[in-house]
């Protein structure tokens, strides 16, 4: 516990140091509050809300974005797929953390379970994160709910692996020898000072990975494998938006920028994340 | 303290004919031969050798961590009359728990980095609740036992002479310097009253000024709580400081044996002899070090007959033959050497 609080501490005191880092948690927080706040503000029927008279509008003081090829405002659409796609990939990552983190602490410290948990990694890591996220996706059918969990398949392994080098490079390092001259017992070792200690750079990863899976999620609803027009999505919204790009380019940009400040965002948070995780950085 | 024990009294550590081999490059190889040891109770014994000489693969083998490619092929280690080859993992533990402290060389690994120097003492009550039973743990509340083991590890940090103890006890151990980290290492060990306390190669990892200090504390500690240390080094001016007996080690045995005095004085086994006339003499006139010729057998080929004999000065024809046996020279003196051996002497 008290470890947790003063990297905690420590983390927010590099946070504090550096612009850049400041500057990437404020825009996605700002980001992430716009996300929560847009399903109360907005309401969902605007997505049927179809005004074929005015579709095609560019920007102005009424609709901000200007309006798509159904005349909805995309300013709210756009808002409202804030709201799914941040919460749908960080739900993503820290599902695919929590069973990456228990899988491969099993292989690291089962010796019996290591060559098969490894060997299925391996089958996952061996088709490309796209191809294989496609692969389940068409199997399970086009919604935000399959999309979520075909990527939380792509990306557990990578998490299991990291674990499992992180816990095995963790035990054998000589405090933990120190530990079994003092007496202290198998579990002990594990659960109060290996696995602490392993995790850290596990969920170090995490930050920049919401925004690597934002925008795989973001490309696979794109090229189609999304939850269809009536769900405000970002890659979608693109995708509907390109047969227009010539026409009405705000189509494009303004949900492509979403995407793009989003993940520039996560990028900056995630390099201050491996800094604060990593012990020998904390003062 | 003073080494001096009675004939009939139980050894705090007897390493007997002790053989390690180690599995290099897919053969097993002889690292430790036939190594005895014994260390009574309050006695300090110092064990040098250079580099690869197996002084630190017998203290492993001591403290039961010998590396996943070691194995014990003969002999018998007792702590205290009780058995440590042979034992489950489990049976291990408690017998480590209870009677070895185990000081490594490089304090800062040895350290969990994220716990509080006070979180990790403490967490050696968790484990043996009877340590805190003469000041009536048992009786007590969680709460109220949690704050009696804080009190000990303030008092044990303060023991090791660390300066603000209650404060430094909060700290981590990135925040504290190497002899600063090696003496909480030793209040660690030390709050377990353990039989044996294994120190091994303890100050190399630290500057000179600081290894006095430490040097200095664990000859203060040994003279108020009666500690029996096992003194792993390669420098012969810590074993004069510190120890009672030495075994200087060679090539994965024991050549020779004796207490301090008498090794220092008159050592007989021509290898003791030249570690000891290679120490720099600080009043001498000498400009240049005195060295041994070569270096140590590779353990993957060594030579036949005596290990020793292609650095001796003093060799003859049967160290090429035949492997010495230790010879008894005087009361608690033995020297392996041909030299010695079939009234030679």
């Amino acid at each position: 516990m008290a470890a947790i609080v003063t990297t905690a501490m420590s983390a927010v005191g590099l946070l504090r140091r550096s612009k850049l880092a400041m500057a990437g948690a404020g825009m996605f927080l700002v980001l992430l509050l716009v996300g929560a706040a847009a399903p109360s503000m907005i309401s969902a029927s605007i997505v049927r809300d179809v005004h074929f008279e005015g579709k095609l509008m560019p920007p102005d003081a009424r609709h901000w974005f200007g309006t798509d090829d159904y005349g909805r405002d995309l300013f709210s659409m756009v808002l409202l797929a804030a709201n799914l796609d941040l919460s749908a990939s960080i739900a993503i990552v820290a599902v695919a953390t929590v069973i990456g983190v228990v899988l491969g602490a099993l292989a690291g410290f089962v010796p019996r379970l290591d060559q098969p948990l490894m060997r299925i990694t391996d089958i996952f890591l061996s088709v490309p994160n796209l191809v294989l996220a496609m692969a389940i996706a068409a199997v399970l059918g086009r919604s935000i709910g399959n999309l979520s969990i075909a990527l939380v398949f792509v990306w557990w392994p990578i998490y299991c692996r990291l674990m499992r080098g992180q816990v095995l490079s963790e035990r054998e390092k000589p405090y933990v020898k120190a530990l079994a001259v003092l007496g202290v017992g198998r579990w002990r070792t594990i659960f109060r000072h290996v696995i602490p200690n392993a995790i850290f750079p596990v969920i170090a990863r995490a930050p920049a990975d919401v925004g690597l899976v934002l925008i795989t999620m973001a490309a696979l609803s794109y090229i189609g494998f999304g939850p269809g027009p009536y769900v405000p999505e970002w890659g979608s919204l693109i995708a509907s938006g390109q047969a227009y790009i010539f026409q009405a380019p705000w189509l494009v940009i303004f949900p492509g920028a979403a995407i793009f400040l989003t993940s520039l965002s996560l990028n900056l948070i995630g390099d201050w994340a491996r800094d604060a995780f990593d012990p020998r950085l904390r003062s | 303290m003073s080494g001096v024990a009675q004939p009939g009294e139980t050894a705090t550590l007897e390493v007997e004919g002790l053989s390690v081999e180690l599995g290099i490059g897919g053969r097993w190889v002889r690292a430790l031969n036939d190594v005895n040891l014994t260390v009574r109770p309050g006695e300090a014994l110092g064990l040098v050798g250079e580099s690869g000489s197996g002084k630190s693969l017998t203290a492993l083998a001591v403290a039961g961590l010998l590396p996943d490619n070691a194995r014990v092929v003969a002999g018998s280690i007792r702590l205290r009359g009780e058995e440590v080859l042979g034992r489950s993992e489990a049976q291990l533990n408690r017998l480590r728990g209870r009677s070895l402290a185990f000081i490594f060389q490089n304090p800062t690994s040895y350290l969990n980095p994220l716990l509080t120097i006070g979180a990790q003492i403490a967490e050696v009550f968790e484990v043996r609740p009877e340590l805190l039973l003469a000041e009536g743990g048992d009786r007590l509340g969680r709460g109220a036992r949690r704050e009696l083991a804080w009190r000990k590890v303030v008092e044990h940090l303060r023991l090791v002479h660390i300066p603000d103890p209650a404060r430094v006890a909060r700290q981590y151990p990135f925040e504290l310097s190497g002899g600063m980290q090696q003496r909480v290492v030793i209040a660690m060990a030390l709050i377990r009253r353990p039989s044996l306390v294994i120190a091994d190669e303890i100050t190399t990892a630290l500057d000179v000024t600081v290894q006095a200090q430490i040097l200095s504390l664990l000859a203060e500690l040994r003279a108020s709580l009666g500690m029996t240390l096992l003194l792993i080094t390669h420098d012969m001016g810590i074993v004069a400081q510190l120890a009672d007996r030495v075994a200087v080690m060679y090539s994965g045995s024991v050549v020779e044996a004796s207490d301090v005095m008498s090794l220092f004085a008159e050592a007989r086994h021509p290898y003791a002899r030249a570690l000891l006339e290679a120490v720099p003499q600080i009043d001498g006139d000498a400009t240049t070090l005195r060295a041994i010729p070569g270096g140590i057998p590779a353990i993957t080929n060594p030579p036949p007959g005596c290990r020793f004999h292609l650095r001796c000065a003093r060799v003859f024809e049967p160290c090429v033959l035949a492997v010495p046996t230790p010879v008894t020279l005087g009361e608690r003196h033995s020297v392996a050497c041909h030299l010695y051996g079939e009234g030679r002497v």
